[in-house]
């Protein structure tokens, strides 16, 4: 599980996150929509430990981030918008030295599963990472949040600049985490996927959580709209107070 | 954790032809700067062997000469090279290693340009101390300043702190393969010297391998430092490269200029007339009319008892000449010594410019333990000046004393061929290494400084990258 409670983080002269509560329960995927600056890197970096909320208790597992960040990152997975590997490594050499790091010894045959389960087609597993397309190392990515076990996994605009095919591909493997038990939080701008792969999603405006749905009513509503009319009338209500 | 990082670094060296490239360059230069080095300096040697036995051959074969003559020949005496020269040759190149010694003539110069501590760079050649301290720290720039830029602009940085990867072991590991790899350069240098080395100072190589892989060090953590707290590699790259510069270049001269300006020597010319000034309060022993001469020479009239000087059982020229060499030395010790202070302040004052760069602490201490640099050539300036004054004080008391009067009253020479052949070659031992580095306290100070201060850069950097350094 990942859990936001009245997370506040400010940065000099601004306020990026205003009181943030957020749940993410094991075994499902909640999508993190909102406009540019609305605060869904702060609340990534958060989660991930990479930066300490000015307030606010954030869990991963059970494990609060800030007073346990070694013992969350361990059961913590991330997969950014596109994934950071080391490109003169094969697939399987990135993961094996990744999963290393996570203190789990994978051997070859252990990591080419991984990556099968990930959905990186057998041939590329010893290519270099170099040749790989996006989404392959998108499957990389989900591959080592997989060997490493991971309770809980952070995605990063996770189907920005993926042909209609790999997003789809990218939905199944994301539901597949899901299925295995895991926690999922994505971030994206990509409201037809927050659709098709999320069982929750959440509207995130200019710091603040305005609107949650549960996956039977994103299905029935006009979410474009919603989007829209939401992030419109708090653009408008922000701009107002400035000029106050 | 430290051992995989450190792996996967030298993997991707490898990999993507940084290592391979590194590798094969210290292997080109290795062989060119020891190859040049050691034919130089066999060049030197045997040019330098050649003239000793031909002077030695000249000396023993003339005939006919009386001690005086002999003290007038005059002869260069040669200094073998420093125990680790073909490493570093140090000031070698600027101090030269022949000095002409003849009787009643001191070497006035410390070195030929005696008041430029300036030119007393030596970056101007390719030979192995250069690729060491001035070309292993530009491989260790241009191979690592990325190290932890890059990974932080690709991304990685974060994935590697999210899979547990501490922030210290990250850094060290950075750091450690960039050791490696200049120590690799190191090793190379060092064994093809080792490899065209006629003889091999154990003790004193192992020394300057100890030396050089401290440096490295340095120069590899202030790279993975600099790396990591850059927000970009070509911004790194900058830094690093600017540092390099002003480390390997512009400072090592900006210290000379200093020191030159805080302490200035005086010029050849000033140093000559104020040594030829006091040279003439003594006594002119060519000149019978010299009022001192004449003194002296009344003084050993009445010390024998007789009268005129063709009534001494002794040659007067030989005891004036021996007055007059020994108040030269007087002169010389007064300003040799003077000028040799000088230069001992102008090099301290240098000195504390190693505190700033750590590159000249290792110049003057690699120098110091090739046994090539000032202290090295003041010492052998000293063995030089008392073994021309033994030969000469020889001489003098040879044509002194090497005379009888015959049955006629007329002095007769009893000076034997044997005399001059018995002389013994100059020969030069070169200081202990201890006594070289027991006079570079300021240098040993300075690299330990830089080591204790580059690895708490390094804990610096990795508390910084905990902190939010990763984003």
């Amino acid at each position: 599980m990942i859990e936001l409670k009245d997370v506040i983080m400010e940065y000099p002269g601004h306020r990026a996150l205003d009181g943030l509560c957020l749940s993410v329960p094991d075994g499902q995927v909640y999508g993190l929509l909102g406009p540019n600056g609305a605060g869904k890197s702060t609340t990534i970096n958060l989660i991930t430990g990479l930066l300490q909320p000015t307030s606010g208790r954030i869990l991963v597992g059970g494990i609060d981030v800030t007073a346990e960040p070694e013992r969350a990152r361990g059961i913590l997975a991330y997969v950014s918008e596109s994934v950071a590997l080391y490109p003169l490594l094969s697939g399987i050499e990135n993961l094996q030295l990744f999963s290393r790091l996570a203190g789990r010894h994978l051997n070859r045959r252990e990591c080419s599963e991984c990556l099968d389960r990930a959905g990186l087609q057998g041939d590329a597993h010893e290519r270099r990472v170099g040749t790989y397309s996006k989404g392959m190392r998108q499957k990389v990515g989900i591959a080592i949040a997989l060997a490493k076990e991971a309770r809980a996994v952070v995605l990063d605009e996770p189907s920005s600049g993926l042909d209609p095919s790999a997003s789809h591909d990218l939905s199944t493997h994301v539901r597949n985490l899901a299925s295995d038990g895991l926690a999922v939080l994505m971030a994206t701008h990509d409201l037809f996927r927050a659709r098709e792969t999320c069982d929750s999603v959440g509207l995130l405006v200019n710091g603040g959580l305005r609107a949650e749905w549960k996956a039977s009513e994103v299905k029935d509503r006009d979410l474009e709209a919603a989007y829209l009319d939401i992030v419109s009338d708090h653009s408008s209500a922000a701009a107002a107070g400035s000029t106050k | 954790m430290i051992r995989t990082l450190f792996l996967n670094e030298w993997r991707a060296l490898l990999r993507d032809g940084r290592g391979a490239v590194v590798l094969a360059v210290g292997v080109v230069l290795a062989l060119i700067s020891s190859w040049t080095s050691a034919s130089t300096h066999a060049r030197q040697d045997f040019a330098r062997n050649a003239a000793t036995d031909a002077a030695r051959g000249a000396w023993d074969e003339r005939t006919g000469d009386s001690p005086h003559s002999r003290a007038h020949y005059g002869d260069y005496v040669f200094r073998p090279s420093g125990p680790l020269a073909k490493l570093d040759s140090g000031l070698e190149a600027v101090t030269g290693r022949v000095i002409y010694t003849e009787g009643h003539r001191q070497n006035s110069a410390v070195h030929k340009p005696q008041q430029e501590a300036a030119s007393l760079l030596r970056y101007d050649r390719l030979e192995p101390s250069t690729v060491l301290q001035l070309l292993a720290p530009l491989v260790l720039v241009l191979a690592g300043f990325g190290v932890v830029s890059s990974e932080r602009e690709s991304g990685r940085l974060k994935l590697l702190w999210l899979q547990g990867v501490q922030p210290m072991a990250l850094i060290m590991a950075k750091t450690f393969a960039l050791w490696t790899l200049g120590a690799a350069l190191c090793l190379l240098v060092v064994g093809a010297h080792l490899v065209f080395a006629e003889e091999i100072d154990l003790g004193r190589t192992v020394v300057f391998l100890a030396l050089h892989f401290t440096t490295l060090w340095v120069v590899a953590a202030v790279v993975a430092a600099v790396s990591a707290w850059s927000r970009r590699p070509g911004t790194a790259a900058t830094i690093l490269l600017s540092c390099w510069v002003l480390g390997g270049i512009v400072m090592p001269r900006l210290a000379a200029m200093a020191a030159t300006v805080a302490e200035p020597l005086p010029g050849r010319d000033a140093f000559q007339a104020a040594m030829e000034g006091d040279r003439e309060q003594g006594m002119d022993g060519h000149n019978p009319r010299d009022q001192r001469r004449m003194d002296l020479e009344q003084q050993v009239l009445d010390e024998y008892g007789v009268s005129s000087r063709s009534e001494l059982p002794v040659n007067l020229g030989g005891l004036i000449m021996q007055a007059d060499e020994e108040y030269g030395a007087q002169v010389w010790d007064k300003h040799f010594g003077e000028l040799e202070e000088h230069l001992q302040r102008q090099y301290s004052f240098a000195g504390f410019f190693s505190f700033l760069n750590p590159l000249q602490a290792t110049d003057r201490l690699s120098m110091a333990v090739a046994g090539t640099g000032l202290t090295s050539h003041l010492d052998f300036l000293r063995e030089t000046e008392d073994f021309r004054r033994e030969m000469v004080r020889k001489l003098n008391e040879e044509d002194a004393f090497g005379v009888h009067l015959d049955a006629n009253g007329k002095r007769r020479r009893t000076t034997t061929q044997d005399f001059y052949t018995g002389f013994e070659a100059f020969h030069y031992e070169p200081l202990s290494l201890g006594a070289q580095l027991s006079r570079a306290k300021t240098d040993i100070a300075a690299l330990i400084f830089w080591l204790v201060g580059a690895t708490a850069i390094l804990g610096m950097t990795a508390r910084r990258l905990h902190r939010g350094g990763v984003l």
